[in-house]
């Protein structure tokens, strides 16, 4: 045996996974080679390093969702998830409570006074039908409460306006960046503003047939409008369509803020029954930039 | 009466296909620690296992229907979870392969050959060097050296021929040693 035929045996030989003939051969050749007795000695070192790694344990938060996954029910597909999820948050919820509502009215104030905080980075096209006066403050509030950004005359509004009944995707799923901070009270009106934009967008056909594309272009527009790697959202958004066990689909994502942490804000319309039936449900998921913890879920 | 661990895990499936949700939960109770580990390991951190592991457990709640009784269900998860992890790694935007041990060392530690070094330290070491593997290679070092699975078992669960099973652990063991070779005695310590 030469020294190339040691190294591809040394590995069964540390496993005592050779036959008395092989294991006598190597013996022999190691009395005579230190080279070889060198690396035996590296490998059974690195070996034992290996295996001094031991066991993790599993996170309290990533137990407690895993034990979620059965009981997800049906009729409350994300309800059961956002308090299986991650319960730390509701206690961060609960405990920031106080000075959410001192915040609301702060953001109020800062959302109104400075419209034009957000539209530096905001690129989605201006769109009719904001709801006026009662829908989120938001960066279309905002642009269209904003004296130095009126809303676009009728007939250009049009060229961009999802009409619901034509089910186009474009400019749907809607993807901005903005410097927004959100709390509960403002993800919730922001959740009905974008239901009421998004109703009879797409129907149970188009979640099962659309999926893909939906996804992909809510993935390039992440990647072209936000300036983060689409790519690294996909895998969480598929989790959270997967987790509601309904025909869903991604209807507008912005990377925003909740409660001063950075955050994905994320809606889903889904619903059930026949291919012709619409998405008829909406629910909003707030995400950690990494999108797989939840910091807040609602449904409407 | 003794009941084995792959009966129990039937009766629990059984409970669990005719409608005892809760018997989902056992079965995660008995194996999620095997799959976050591995998870982790693959992944080399705690966001992304946690992710993987979440996956890993809806993909078995679609599939656990599928499950024939053919082998034991250990196995069968083992199986499922290996592939499911090599194809989570596939995608783009997973790629956890490091190119070079000390990138993933010195910036953090400022750590260097030689330098006895804390049992903490040397797991992230070893992290390191395990993600310098290939997919392949990784799984078999952590199924063999972190776990203890003989060849034959491994053989059932990643389907791999055992010639490729020891081959991918030879080559992976030859890398490990001289990448953590300057490292090693600080086990010693």
């Amino acid at each position: 045996m030469n020294c190339k035929d040691i190294n591809d045996l040394l590995s069964a030989y540390i496993d005592n996974e050779l036959g008395a003939d092989e294991k006598m051969q190597i013996d022999s050749h190691l009395r005579d080679c230190p080279h070889c007795g060198e690396k035996l000695t590296k490998m059974k070192s690195a070996v034992k390093m290996v295996r001094s790694l031991g066991e993790l344990e599993v996170p309290a938060d990533v137990s407690h969702a895993l034990r979620g996954i059965a009981h997800d029910e049906i009729d409350k597909p994300a309800q059961k998830r956002r308090m299986l999820l991650l319960p730390r948050v509701r206690y961060l919820i609960a405990a920031g409570a106080v000075a959410a509502i001192a915040l609301v009215a702060l953001l109020s104030q800062i959302d109104l006074s400075a419209p034009d905080k957000s539209a530096g980075v905001r690129q989605i096209p201006a769109e009719k039908g904001v709801p006026s006066g009662k829908g989120y403050s938001g960066p279309e509030a905002q642009r269209a409460e904003s004296p130095s950004q009126s809303a676009p005359a009728a007939g250009q509004a049009d060229l961009n306006v999802a009409k619901p009944s034509a089910k186009k995707i474009d400019p749907w799923p809607e993807v901005i960046a903005s410097q927004k901070n959100y709390d509960a009270k403002a993800a919730d009106r922001l959740l009905a503003d974008v239901k009421k934009r998004t109703e009879n967008l797409l129907t149970v056909n188009d979640a099962k047939n659309l999926r893909g594309q939906i996804t992909d272009t809510l993935i390039e527009r992440i990647s072209s409008k936000t300036g983060t790697n689409g790519e690294l959202m996909r895998s969480p958004i598929n989790s959270l369509l997967d987790q509601t066990k309904r025909s869903a689909a991604p209807v507008y994502m912005e990377k925003a803020k909740f409660n001063k942490q950075g955050c994905w804000v994320v809606v889903i319309r889904w619903g059930f029954g026949g291919v012709e039936n619409s998405l008829y449900r909406a629910s909003i998921y707030v995400t950690d930039p990494s999108g797989w913890s939840l910091f807040y879920y609602a449904s409407s | 009466m003794v009941i084995s661990k792959a009966d129990l895990d039937i009766s629990t499936i059984r409970s669990y296909l005719t409608g005892d949700k809760r018997a989902f939960d056992d079965l995660v109770e008995r194996y999620e620690k095997f799959v976050y580990n591995l998870a982790y390991r693959m992944t080399g951190n705690n966001t992304d296992a946690a992710g993987l592991t979440q996956e890993i457990f809806i993909h078995l709640h679609k599939k656990l229907a599928s499950f024939r009784e053919e082998s034991a269900f250990s196995t069968w998860l083992y199986r499922l979870a290996v592939n499911y992890s090599k194809d989570w790694l596939k995608k783009e935007s997973h790629r956890v392969e490091i190119t070079d041990i000390d990138e993933a060392i010195l910036p953090d530690g400022g750590m260097l050959p030689g330098q006895v070094c804390e049992q903490k330290e040397i797991q992230g070491l070893v992290q390191a060097a395990i993600l310098t593997l290939s997919k392949d290679q990784r799984i078999i070092v952590i199924l063999h050296d972190l776990y203890g699975y003989s060849y034959d078992e491994i053989v059932d669960i990643t389907g791999s021929p055992i010639g490729t099973v020891k081959s991918r652990l030879a080559r992976a063991r030859l890398k490990l040693a001289e990448k953590l070779a300057p490292y090693g005695n600080g086990l010693e310590k």
